[in-house]
């Protein structure tokens, strides 16, 4: 196993036990600072699949953003209804509550791993998932992508940019103490 | 394509008109301009000659004939919100505006012709609809209702993006033809298709299925409609739905077509579940509007007919039901917010002799329970009649049997209001019908008597 | 293992993660161990100019900061978009800058929006 095979197995690693955590501890705080720790060994992930703007921009959007987000919802809100929200102890994965969501949750998981199965993964980069000519280790993604956004998907980008404005009202409009809210 | 950007135009250009304080310019400019993206899209009738803008959208008569009806039944919809939103709040022009950007998203969504396209117009028109049902920022059930449709909504995009992605990966692309090329040539050659490819299809159904609102992927629609304000109903209620299922149709209809040994026993499955669940719990409904929800869910039942049989009639069925469906909603909804307004109740004893002093809503509110109902010489029957027909053709004889066990359960339901209407006495007052909602209900009805006696008048599209 | 030579160029950035958490790390648990430690209960109250602590440090913030949050991440992804376009800002000429234009131009419409709303006005 040569270093770059051990950093992507640590970091898929990373990704999954830090997930997990996030998910059955019962601080919410805790799980908000470690998802932090999953995005970034996300991004790492990432970068080992030759998608290098994607995990630009995970990090850009989801760590730089969507988290600090999250972080503002806890400062807005107060400790009464943290408190109210923290799940009791119990609150593990054996929770009859939990059973159904554990069965998709499962259910998918299975699927996944059946269908992926089938497919031939030589190398653990994923190289071989894509067809002669289409990607090469070496390319230069970011340029392909910026070449492909203004020509071929220039439409969807375009869109982007109306659903982007529309966001920008309502977060405005919701977000808003009006008259009507004080 | 011009009716995309009039009116994403539009939208930006009603925002500013609230800006500047342009309050009264609001609704008449809006209907203009929605009367100027209705043209564009007629314009756009048999001149189909190939996806345009590097294969991302297609302005097929399928295309140009859902966007007529959402464009219609917006500029109904919105006709009946003169003095609505004022009620709600000062900042009108921003609900026209993000109904209109939702609408602008509607518009992608019957005419894509790439699963990109398909997403986006997902998106922008149900962030738009989170929006909407949370406007009344007062009111708790709206609050629940936007929370609620929010994180359900969230949920089920993940479900149909991950789909995109595994079809992507299976398929190499994103082009509705391409994917239906791989699938054609590996059939045909005898080439295994990719596990991957079934997992997206039965993700992607999963996705469409809770935005259309179909069982067992309903639970938000009850809490979502009735809490929602009355108009946003409405429209989510007829145009959205609409929407949703012509790009459902298109999918699949289209694109995973070469597969439909494989998914439709899914679809089967999804139908008769959410006929039954929604027809069955309409019945123990004592709230009109909740009714009107649980109602909405069966209609999806009956509306999912043409994907489960796909026939040549399939896309002609849909519009035609979804015409039906749209009028008499709309009726119901006009019903219902002049009900509220005089009333404050949308009990079902609120309507308790509303025939002897108010003939004309009565009326027109029995002829929508009728068309919903499906009874003949309304449209709603001649929509029932053409999916029941397109079912009996590609053998689905005890499917249609279960329809109609469910039409005939939809009756009782539907009933209880003309009943209340016209057999049960109450003190009331005589209720004041403004003229635009005259006009909208004078419309809808002619549409939908119209359309049940001369079926004909429609063009058949495809 | 040609995938590599791409992960390859990200090495430094995680020499310097791992620099930078243990530099963070290192300080603190170093000053944590070699420091006097003398606890008193007067030492552990939380110090507020020394006056008595009143209420709760955890207040909620007001709902304006999330507005301004909200709107961080909107702009965060439209400078993302704006990423493989100024890669290729020479290549796609004035197209590019024509389409990227109107991107903008949308998007400054809902900014200038914002303002004239004074949705950014904290009084």
């Amino acid at each position: 196993m040569n270093p770059g095979e051990l950093i992507c197995y640590i970091l898929a690693g990373v990704v999954v036990i830090s997930a997990l955590v996030v998910v059955l501890t019962a601080n919410l705080v805790r799980s908000v600072f470690l998802f932090f720790v999953t995005l970034f060994a996300l991004a790492g992930l990432y970068v080992f699949s030759l998608a290098d703007f994607v995990a630009v921009t995970q990090v850009i959007v989801y760590v730089g953003g969507v988290l600090v987000l999250m972080l503002f919802a806890f400062m807005l809100s107060n400790k009464e209804l943290l408190n109210s929200l923290r799940q009791p102890a119990a609150a593990k994965l054996s929770m009859l509550t939990n059973i159904p969501a554990g069965i998709v949750a499962a259910g998918v998981f299975t699927v996944l791993a059946i269908s992926t199965k089938g497919l031939q993964l030589a190398a653990p980069s994923g190289m071989s998932l894509f067809p002669a000519g289409m990607l090469n280790a070496g390319d230069n993604t970011i340029h392909l992508l910026g070449v492909r956004l203004m020509t071929n998907y220039l439409l969807p980008f375009e869109l982007a940019s109306v659903f982007l404005l529309m966001a920008l009202i309502g977060a405005a409009h919701l977000a808003r103490k009006g008259k009507e809210s004080t | 394509m011009n009716a995309l950007i009039t009116i994403s135009v539009l939208a930006v250009l009603v925002l500013y008109l609230g800006l500047y304080k342009a309050n009264k310019a609001l609704l008449p400019v809006t209907l203009l301009g929605l009367a100027v993206a209705l043209f564009f899209t007629i314009n756009h009738w048999n001149v189909f000659t190939g996806p345009t803008f590097n294969d991302m959208m297609s302005y097929d008569n399928f295309a140009v004939a859902f966007s007529g009806i959402t464009i219609t039944s917006t500029m109904l919809i919105l006709l009946l919100s003169k003095g609505y939103f004022e009620k709600i709040s000062d900042h009108v022009a921003e609900y026209y505006s993000i109904i209109l950007f939702s609408l602008a998203g509607i518009l992608v969504m019957v005419s894509y012709h790439n699963m990109t396209m398909l997403f986006i117009g997902i998106e922008i028109m149900s962030v738009s609809l989170y929006i909407l049902a949370g406007i009344r920022k007062q009111d708790f059930a709206s609050n629940e209702a936007a929370l609620k449709y929010f994180l359900m909504g969230a949920f089920s995009t993940g479900f149909l993006l991950f789909g995109v992605a595994l079809i992507y990966g299976a398929a190499h692309s994103f082009d509705l033809e391409a994917i239906k090329m791989h699938l054609e040539t590996n059939l045909q050659t005898g080439q295994a298709i990719s596990p991957l490819f079934y997992t997206g299809v039965v993700l992607m159904a999963v996705g469409m299925a809770f935005k259309v609102g179909a069982a067992p992927f309903h639970f938000w629609t009850p809490d979502v409609y009735e809490g929602s304000p009355s108009l946003i109903t409405a429209f989510m209620s007829t145009v959205v739905k609409t929407a949703g299922f012509a790009a459902f149709l298109r999918l699949f209809a289209t694109c995973f077509y070469p597969l439909h040994d494989f998914w439709m026993p899914v679809i089967l499955v999804i139908t008769i579940i959410t006929l039954f669940a929604g027809n069955i719990t309409a019945l123990y409904q004592n709230n009109f509007k909740r009714m009107l929800a649980w109602s909405s869910i069966s209609h999806a039942g009956y509306m999912l007919f043409a994907i489960v049989s796909l026939g040549s009639e399939a896309s002609y069925g849909v519009f035609v039901y979804a015409i039906a469906y749209s009028a008499a909603s709309i009726i119901a909804f006009a019903g219902l917010v002049l009900m509220q307004a005089n009333t404050g109740s949308d009990s079902f004893d609120s309507f308790n002799g509303l025939g002897r002093k108010n003939p004309f809503l009565a009326f027109t509110l029995t002829v929508a329970m009728l068309s919903l109902a499906g009874i003949p010489l309304t449209a709603g029957f001649i929509g029932k009649f053409i999916m029941f027909s397109n079912a009996l053709s590609s053998m689905h004889t005890w499917l249609v049997v279960l329809a109609v066990i469910n039409a005939v359960i939809s009756i009782f339901y539907y009933f209880r209001v003309i009943v209340a209407m016209y057999f049960k006495d109450a003190e009331r007052a005589e209720l004041e019908i403004p003229l635009n909602f005259k006009v909208v209900l004078a419309i809808s009805v002619v549409a939908t008597i119209l359309i049940g006696i001369w079926p004909a008048f429609l063009p058949n599209v495809i | 293992m040609e995938a590599q030579s791409t992960a390859i160029n990200y090495l430094p950035i995680i020499f310097q993660i791992l620099v930078a958490l243990g530099f963070a790390v290192g300080t603190m648990a170093v000053t944590h161990m070699i420091g006097p430690k003398r606890k008193t209960s007067d030492k552990l109250t939380p110090f507020e100019a020394g006056i008595k602590v009143v209420g709760n440090a955890r207040q909620p913030f007001s709902v304006k900061y999330f507005l301004v949050a909200i709107l961080f991440v909107l702009f965060d992804v439209e400078v993302i978009f704006m990423y493989p376009w100024a890669v290729n800002f020479r290549e796609l000429g004035s197209t590019g800058m024509i389409e990227m234009f109107i991107f903008m131009g949308t998007l400054l419409l809902g900014f200038f929006y914002i303002i004239k709303k004074k949705a950014l006005d904290w009084d």
